[in-house]
């Protein structure tokens, strides 16, 4: 039992892998794209909600114990609506991370692998993901506990470095392309805290889940932390970051990073850091989905669904036509769905299966009371 | 047992072909020998087409030279007139039958021709060019890019590429030029409120030499911008001043002092040596070896709607000049000398940043970001319009020098 039960580093480090892959890809273009010189402002609004947002999630998940999203679902509204939610959460993952996925590859064939056909990049990331999980459910956290702090550590460099160049004036004008984008339209920028969606199912495999709230709290103050930083580097070190839209504006900062004369072009370092990270991301990707699946399904032996749902992130990340139906993708369908789906509809089932069980227990309470008196 | 053997079987069938894969070579990977290695690309305007471009390419040693393959004891030039910049490399490649890369171009030359016309799309393509590193260095000749390709030739190093390298961080030891990476050209080009400058070059020959050197003669040193200054020996590259940008057309040129005092505001100046009048003896002067002390607290206002800029500047000074009845250290002295060293900054300072603002019309001070925190939204920010406002701006710059000591010498 305890082989599939993980720790809280491990439960951290399974949330952080996300914003990691997300912040070397272009999520921070895209909030800057959103609201210009006032994202930082922006940012502080989003996290101080999102961090309300965790703590009535939290405290509406009380009574439920060890359960899952899937599991109170069910509690809701019986086991045809945990399919559906369930189904619609794998679909979302396997876009999310095939989509994610390609857009990595392309990076990384415009920079190092010209001549590769993008189907074998792809492929070479959906390899390494289906051995990690064949492997089991202990490589694929292991793994991913020793390359997140590897990438996290890289990326504090990378900032540090671009520390003498900051220019803390790019801040202003204050309210950047206006008080509505900042403070209205720029809430949609919590969209970028997808790693919610994945705490949605980590109760159920912690070995601890008593400390599954500082769990949250952690691994989201992480996550919001590093997304501040990459944002606060990149409007403050450069002032193209406003008018062009890279293909990463991380590895556009990083190209220009000099870090002395002895080690001048660091930048192939930083991109071997995120393969491993992004192999990381889409290893743990599967392992949930194929969790969430088994759960569905109640499937005893889960193992041979990995190549199942390797195969279904692969066909995900060549869907995509071009640059164009990725940025598309995921600066506007994915915001939105995001949005939808983890602050909005998981919201309301925990909301209501709240309601529903404070009504279960009031009603139990008034029944045991009628039958003691 | 049999399971065994197969392990060991195939275990060794890894290591064969890990090996067999491994000891051969690659005949059709991209490997140095099939790679033309591009130091320096030059922009000229070609005469029937639009573009003339010049590329520097490094000619690889032989191994028996027992130098290592990467370095090169010589380059060739060579020039394509083309439409655009990547046609360009393509007609370079077929012209060497081996791929050009760019990754080691250490500096891109735009001749002052091509630079007034605009450089925008080069700019821009340039940025979007993997190979291109963001760290060369970006600088404007004064003669044409191809012939200043061609005439450079380094006396002290066998490289063309770590020539270049080193060239332009002189700027620290003389303030006379300043390093200027293509992201850092960039950045300042999309910025708004800043304008964008590029190093001046030139080849120096007797040639190019400044006909006015100056009237007094703390002018002969440092009011020569590049190729001026009279140095007789070969022709060489010689980077002194600034290339100043309004958008993407290059409007003007700083002379060396001019890029002293343009440091000095923007607080980016290591240490430099000037001459200032001397206050003892009419017709001489004094050297002084000059660092900034703090940064120096630039401030602007809108006084009706005009930019009213104030510049405190505070400056550490050392005397270089001796000679035999020098009592410059006392108390009385120190404070002439002071009085003497302020007043001949103020005056170029001022002098500077009215040439920047009047005659050229360009921020490269970037004074934009001590007003645009007056502003709340990017909307007010652009329709204030900056750059375009900066002409009006007028001055106050205050300059206090602290004349520290000599060097070795206190008196003589």
């Amino acid at each position: 039992m305890n082989s599939t039960k993980i720790g809280t580093f491990e439960a951290i480090a399974f949330i952080v892998v996300i914003i990691l892959n997300q912040i070397v890809l272009n999520l921070p273009q895209n909030l800057l794209d959103e609201c210009g010189p006032s994202t930082p402002l922006n940012l502080i609004l989003v996290i101080a909600f999102v961090f309300l947002f965790l703590f009535i999630m939290l405290k509406l998940w009380k009574p439920f114990g060890n359960s899952d999203i899937l599991d109170i679902s069910e509690f809701l509204g019986g086991k045809v609506f945990k399919t559906i939610i369930g189904s619609i959460f794998i679909i979302y993952f396997l876009m999310i991370s095939g989509t994610l996925l390609r857009n990595f590859t392309e990076m990384l064939k415009l920079v190092y692998l010209e001549k590769a056909s993008i189907c074998l990049i792809v492929l070479f990331f959906i390899i390494a993901c289906a051995a990690a999980n064949r492997f089991g459910f202990r490589s694929v956290i292991r793994c991913n506990l020793i390359f997140v702090p590897i990438v996290l550590l890289n990326l504090l460099i990378a900032f540090f470095c671009l520390f003498p160049r900051f220019e803390l004036n790019r801040i202003f004008p204050i309210f950047g392309y206006g008080i509505n984008q900042t403070f209205f339209t720029g809430m949609t920028n919590i969209f970028a805290f997808t790693g919610i969606s994945y705490l949605y199912f980590l109760k159920p495999f912690l070995k601890k889940p008593e400390s599954f709230n500082k769990i949250s709290y952690i691994s989201i103050g992480i996550s919001a932390f590093y997304l501040f930083l990459s944002i606060v580097t990149l409007l403050f070190s450069f002032a193209d970051v406003l008018t062009v839209n890279d293909l990463s504006s991380v590895y556009v900062l990083i190209r220009g990073t000099d870090f002395g004369r002895f080690l001048q072009r660091p930048d192939a370092l930083f991109i071997l850091g995120w393969i491993l990270v992004l192999m990381s991301y889409i290893s743990t990707t599967v392992l949930l989905v194929n969790h969430i699946f088994s759960k569905l399904a109640k499937i005893q032996d889960t193992k041979p669904m990995v190549y199942c749902f390797s195969t279904l992130c692969f066909i995900f990340a060549l869907i995509p036509k071009n640059m164009v139906a990725i940025r598309w993708l995921e600066d506007t369908l994915f915001r939105y769905v995001t949005i939808i789906l983890v602050f909005i509809i998981s919201f309301c089932i925990l909301l209501f299966a709240y309601f529903k069980h404070k009504k279960q227990m009031s009603y139990v309470q008034k029944g045991g009371l009628t039958s003691e008196t | 047992m049999k399971l065994k053997k197969l392990r060991t079987l195939i275990c060794l069938f890894l290591i064969i072909t890990t090996l067999f894969f491994s000891l051969s070579g690659c005949y059709n990977s991209q490997n140095i020998d099939r790679l033309a290695y591009v130091v320096a690309i030059g922009f000229d305007v070609g005469e029937n087409n639009k573009l003339k471009l010049s590329f520097q390419v490094s000619v690889p040693s032989n191994s028996s030279d027992g130098g290592s393959s990467s370095q090169s004891d010589s380059s060739i030039v060579t020039s394509i007139e083309c439409s655009s910049f990547d046609s360009g490399v393509n007609i370079l490649n077929s012209y060497l039958s081996k791929e050009s890369n760019l990754a080691h171009c250490k500096i891109i030359v735009f001749s002052e021709d091509f630079a007034n016309r605009g450089i925008s799309e080069t700019l821009f393509t340039l940025m979007n060019t993997i190979d291109v590193r963001p760290d060369c260095n970006v600088l404007v000749s004064r003669c044409s890019a191809e012939y200043f390709l061609n005439n450079s030739k380094p006396m002290l190093e066998k490289l063309s590429a770590r020539y270049y390298e080193i060239a332009p961080t002189t700027s620290q030891y003389t303030g006379l030029t300043e390093n200027v990476t293509l992201s850092q050209f960039f950045s300042d080009y999309t910025d708004t409120f800043r304008s964008s400058f590029a190093i001046l070059g030139g080849i120096n020959s007797d040639n190019t030499h400044s006909a006015n050197v100056g009237e007094s003669p703390t002018e002969i040193d440092a009011s020569n911008k590049a190729n001026e200054t009279l140095i007789h020996g070969k022709p060489n590259i010689e980077n002194i001043g600034l290339a100043v940008f309004y958008k993407d057309k290059l409007v003007g040129e700083l002379t060396g002092l001019e890029t002293i005092c343009h440091q000095i505001i923007c607080n980016s100046l290591d240490t430099c040596v000037i001459n200032i009048p001397s206050p003892f003896e009419e017709g001489q002067t004094i050297s002084l070896k000059l660092r900034l002390v703090n940064n120096t607290k630039n401030k602007v206002e809108l006084v009706n709607g005009t930019p009213y800029i104030t510049s405190d500047v505070t400056l550490d000074a050392r005397i270089l000049s001796m000679d035999e009845n020098s009592k410059y250290l006392t108390m009385e002295n120190v404070s002439l000398l002071e009085k003497s060293a302020n007043f001949y900054l103020t005056t170029k300072l001022h002098d500077y940043l009215y040439k920047v603002s009047k005659d050229l019309k360009s921020d490269i001070d970037g004074f934009g970001k001590y007003i645009v925190k007056d502003f709340l939204t990017m909307e007010e920010w652009e329709n204030f319009n900056w750059l375009e406002n900066f002409k009006n701006s007028f001055f106050d710059v205050k300059v206090e020098t602290k004349v520290k000591s000599g060097y070795i010498f206190m008196e003589s």
